[in-house]
């Protein structure tokens, strides 16, 4: 090397260094969540929001809210929570005008919607004297009346339904009481009368509850008693361990105290006040090991989550979210609590709600937060997520979900004598098939159309998922909440999973260089490096994988996509793996798109690499519940996302070669895939083996494979001029990293690619207004079109293609300021269809292309 | 001007102290009522602790006969009886500003300021329904119902 070599080699060094060895930037949110919905958009307040999603169709939400001039508010979202409508005009049910809509309510609505499909709707009645349940068979479009309990003195109802029984719970004259009844399918003829009325014991002066049913059919109740009082309080909870059987309710246990009691004042909410807001959710996954679901059921099935809110004092406003944890029903609780809310203040965290995804055992919840108010009397909506892996569930850094900011002004502001119950007792939260769905009062009117502005609350929502993930170039990292670490081990790796079935695995190759050009931000690691060149992928029943030729003998032509083995042709209409799951185009060549039943959606991004004769891939992940592997959440405690078995890696640890063994060996090898839980298709007599390198990357230059020529770098201008296009401020420093290392401008067109597909994908959803019609009998179906997380509120824009049965149905339809775009037709023939739309947008926009998954509607004949 | 700027400061200092008093407020409670102070106020005891209830959406006379008659009718109806609250909003001194109902086995689940109305012995106050948690317009239907009847308040020409 010459004089000139070396100052090339040191300025480049020089560069990098100052470019990596800045301070990191702060933790993205660990969750996020998407555009907010305004679901009520009516005149006066909507507040004390109940949500529900139904457990057969990921697609259908049902929400019902108190309505200030009568009735129930109540909306109904048949695309996952994009668009909401009505099951009346009025936006209301119960409302005292139309029976078929139910009994004039009061106000207390709560919701649950089992398996079979019914959806149960339960509310004080309007004389409040009254608990009535209404039942829906059509996921919120028609009711009627399944149950009315009273006339007596009543007050927080609450339904739930699983496990083959209903149950309502109340406070009725002061204390808890129950009914329930058997379900075996859907209706009211598949649903029995309801049990006796079970008083719980214990409970007098207890309210403010709730009730889950255990997968094992025990049913348990919590309340806060007394429920009078600024504090302290303790939750009761009591089990009724033979479910529907003879036996009454258990004697009351207390699972906690609390210094919140059920009226204590807080800046926020100073006139309704607050109570600790118990609330239930078990752990319910029970998936068996198969080739769906290979990690089998969640390590905590039947664990029962207790969420409330607590405070250091009695009286004082710095209020927190707190969970414990039952493993026997509710007889013993996890002591200490674990704080939710992970601020720094002492401000208030108040009304919290906790949902159970069914199919991962996943728990989020969702909360008032006034972290961000000077005066602690202003709130936004806040969530959180955490896995069942580990002993005790570790929850990922807060996110705020809600765009804008409310205040406790918005039910009628204060006119004396006038009721004023400000945000009310209680938010809603949804959570099952990957999204977590708050819903709460807001009225700082950030979606700009609440009629009252920001004087009364609307009912607001919004989609809740795990982080963006990044798995790019000579892997830089970017895990599910958000941290950059790169990753340059050489073999196969899991880099993500869940307990619902989802897992992505990515195959790593090692890369001779002659130089590096700095070290990790993250770790201060400077090693070899390698790059990813496969990855397979674990879809609802089926495996894809994304390979070079199995053969070994490379081929510019592009990578080979196999399904369960099979080798595919992937065309313009995609691939459907059922259930939601299908694989799809992107623009990128050879890119594709694998949408997954839970929602999660992997983008694949390959570069042809001349030289090398080499293929390598960007990979991104996008809307995913999933939270473990090399991509999964990093705990606040730790450096690295937990081990497979929930472990933690712990603090960083001090010295650099620490740090590499910690990463290279312990946490490398955890991760790796085996011959038995690999993905991958192999050339016989090969196996997940064959890729594996144990000892890469190197732990310091010179970076040598054995027969083979390492490559040269390039210099910081031809990297600076290739990665110019990249925008987003760390993945330009990746590629900039990548382009010198390698000396491949190549990977400025991958990392391009990548960042349209990231901040522009869109998703088309397509729905009909009723199924099944009859021959000639006008049938309208409604596509929706929405950007990602990235692009938040800007609606796509352009036109939607409808397809039926493969062939286009007329002309485009352009989209409507809300995204979307109708096709009406009354010519459908006899027989099943598949109703399909692709989004075509804009000559010029940044949204890209996207098609629905097939919407199945049923044309009768004439009988 | 500056008499307008000095009535802002007045008002903001107001909105202040209103912020730092005593609150006392919730969503329903059930107890016992041991003291009706008035037609519209009463003190609900419920076990660990007790409240001062002032009856929403209805203005009573404080006094002469109306103002006797109608205490009287709201001490039969819960003096010493259980009842619960649902709780509207609170005044600057902490009271709680709540429907309230009685849980009687004789007279069942009635709401106490409803029935009041309803008798003619007091008005519903000034502004819609809803604005008093009465979504059906329920105030306005009784005081039409005493007004047509000439109940109490409404028995002569001019109410008292």
């Amino acid at each position: 090397m010459n004089c000139k070599s070396y100052l090339f080699v040191f300025v480049q060094a020089a560069v990098f260094a100052t470019m990596f060895l800045l301070p990191g930037s702060a933790l993205n949110a660990q969750v996020s969540g998407l555009a907010e919905r305004n679901m009520s958009k009516m005149a006066n307040y909507q507040n004390e929001c109940a949500i529900i999603k139904n457990p057969t169709n990921k697609l259908q939400l049902f929400s019902l809210c108190n309505n200030s001039t009568g009735g129930l508010f109540a909306a109904r979202s048949a695309d996952g929570g994009a668009t909401w409508v009505y099951p009346d005009p009025s936006k209301t049910i119960a409302n005292g005008i139309k029976p078929a809509l139910g009994p004039a309510a009061c106000c207390d609505p709560t919701l649950a919607w089992d398996t079979f499909g019914n959806l149960y709707i339960t509310y004080i009645d309007s004389g409040v004297s009254n608990i009535i349940t209404l039942l829906s068979i059509d996921g919120g479009q028609t009711f009627a009346t399944l149950a009315t309990f009273g006339p007596a003195s009543v007050d927080q109802p609450t339904v739930t339904a699983d496990s083959g029984e209903v149950w309502v719970v109340w406070n009725q004259s002061g204390s808890m009481v129950a009914r329930g009844a058997a379900v075996t399918g859907l209706g009211t003829a598949n649903i029995g009368a309801f049990g006796p009325l079970q008083n719980i014991p214990g409970t007098a002066g207890c309210s403010f509850g709730d009730i889950a049913i255990a997968p094992n059919g025990a049913v348990v109740q919590v309340c806060e008693s007394p429920s009078g009082g600024v504090g302290p309080a303790s939750l009761i909870v009591n089990t009724k361990a033979d479910g529907l059987g003879p036996n009454p309710f258990a004697a009351a246990v207390t699972a906690t105290a609390t210094n919140v009691g059920g009226f204590a004042p807080i800046p926020a909410q100073s006139r309704r006040t607050i109570d600790s807001e118990a609330g239930l959710a078990y752990d319910r996954n029970n998936n068996p090991v198969s080739p769906a679901t290979p990690l089998g059921p969640s390590p905590h099935f039947g664990r029962l989550y207790l969420v409330y809110t607590d405070a250091p004092a009695v009286g004082s406003a710095d209020t927190n979210i707190m969970v414990r944890f039952s493993d026997n029903d509710g007889a013993t609780w996890s002591n200490p609590p674990i704080r939710v809310n992970d601020d720094a203040t002492t401000r208030s965290q108040f009304l919290p709600r906790i949902a159970s995804n069914r199919l991962s055992g996943n728990i989020a919840v969702c909360w008032h937060d006034a972290r961000n108010s000077a005066g602690n009397n202003t709130m936004q909506e806040f969530c959180t997520v955490a896995t069942p892996t580990g002993a005790s569930p570790i929850f990922m850094a807060n996110a705020q979900i809600s765009g804008g900011t409310s205040d406790g002004n918005g039910s009628n502001p204060p006119a004396a004598g006038q009721a004023d119950i400000q945000f009310g007792d209680y938010s809603g939260l949804a959570y099952h098939q990957g999204l977590a769905h708050p819903a709460w009062a807001d009225d700082s009117n950030s979606t700009g159309d609440n009629p009252d502005g920001t004087s009364r609350y609307d009912a607001y929502t919004n989609e809740v998922t795990g982080g963006p993930a990044a798995h790019e170039g000579d892997p830089h990292l970017t895990t599910v909440n958000g941290v950059h670490y790169d990753f340059q081990g050489a073999g196969e790796f899991t880099v993500l999973r869940d307990y619902d079935g989802l897992e992505i695995q990515t195959r790593q190759s090692p890369i001779a260089t002659t130089f590096n050009p700095g070290a990790d931000p993250h770790d201060g690691l400077a090693t070899c490096v390698s790059l990813n060149t496969a990855v397979a992928a674990h879809v609802g029943k089926h495996r894809v994988t994304y390979e070079p030729n199995l053969s070994g003998v490379p081929d510019p032509s592009g990578l080979q996509l196999r399904v369960d083995g099979t080798l595919k042709t992937l065309g313009p209409s995609g691939i459907d793996l059922g259930d939601g799951g299908r694989i799809v185009q992107t623009s990128a060549p050879g890119g594709l798109e694998v949408d997954f039943p839970d929602e999660t959606s992997l983008f694949v991004t390959p570069g042809w690499w001349p030289s090398q004769s080499k293929w390598y891939l960007n990979v991104d992940v996008s809307h995913t519940p999933a939270l473990e592997g090399v991509l999964g959440v990093i705990p606040q405690s730790s450096w690295l996302p937990d081990l497979p078995d929930g472990t933690s890696m712990g603090p960083m640890p001090g010295a650099l070669h620490d740090r590499y063994t910690d990463l290279y060996q312990k946490f490398a090898d955890a991760w790796r895939v085996t011959n038995k839980t690999s993905l991958f298709d192999y050339k016989r007599g090969t196996s997940t083996k064959t890729f594996t390198m144990r000892n890469w990357p190197l732990e310091h230059p010179p970076c040598v494979i054995p027969r083979t020529k390492p490559v040269r770098p390039a210099s910081q201008l031809v990297a600076e001029r290739a990665c110019r296009p990249i925008t987003d401020e760390k993945t330009h420093a990746n590629c900039l990293f990548d382009v010198v290392a390698t000396g491949n401008p190549g990977f400025a067109k991958t990392y391009l690619f990548s960042q349209q597909i990231h901040t522009g994908s869109t998703t088309t959803t397509v729905t009909d207004d009723k199924n099944p019609t009859h021959v000639e009998e006008p049938v309208t179906f409604t596509a929706t079109v929405r950007g990602t997380e990235v692009t938040g509120n800007e609606v796509p824009a352009g036109t939607v293609q409808f397809i039926v049965d493969g062939d286009r149905a007329g002309e485009p339809v352009r989209l409507d300021e809300k995204g979307q775009a109708m096709w009406k037709t009354s010519s459908l023939k006899p027989g099943k269809h598949e109703v399909a739309a692709h989004y075509i947008p804009n000559p010029g926009s940044a949204f890209q292309p996207s098609t629905s998954a097939d919407e199945e509607h049923t044309v009768r004949g004439e009988d | 001007m500056r008499n307008k700027r000095i009535m802002q400061c007045v008002v903001a200092c107001l909105v202040m102290l209103t912020g730092l008093l005593p609150v006392f407020a919730g969503d329903s409670l059930y107890g016992k009522v041991t003291e009706v102070r008035s037609a519209d106020v009463v003190v609900l005891d419920y076990g660990a602790g007790s409240y001062v209830i002032r009856v929403m959406g209805i203005v009573v006379p404080a006094e002469g006969p109306i103002a006797n008659e109608s205490k009287q009718f709201v001490s039969k109806l819960v003096q010493g009886k259980n009842a619960r609250m649902r709780l509207g909003s609170r005044t600057e001194n902490g009271e709680m500003v709540a429907r309230l109902y009685t849980d009687d086995p004789v007279n069942g689940i009635k709401d106490v300021g409803l029935e009041l109305v309803r008798s003619g012995l007091a008005r519903r106050s000034q502004g819609e329904d809803y604005q008093f948690d009465y979504k059906y317009n329920e105030l306005s239907t009784a005081e039409r119902e005493a007004r047509e009847s000439k109940r109490g308040l409404w028995a002569t020409a001019q109410p008292q």
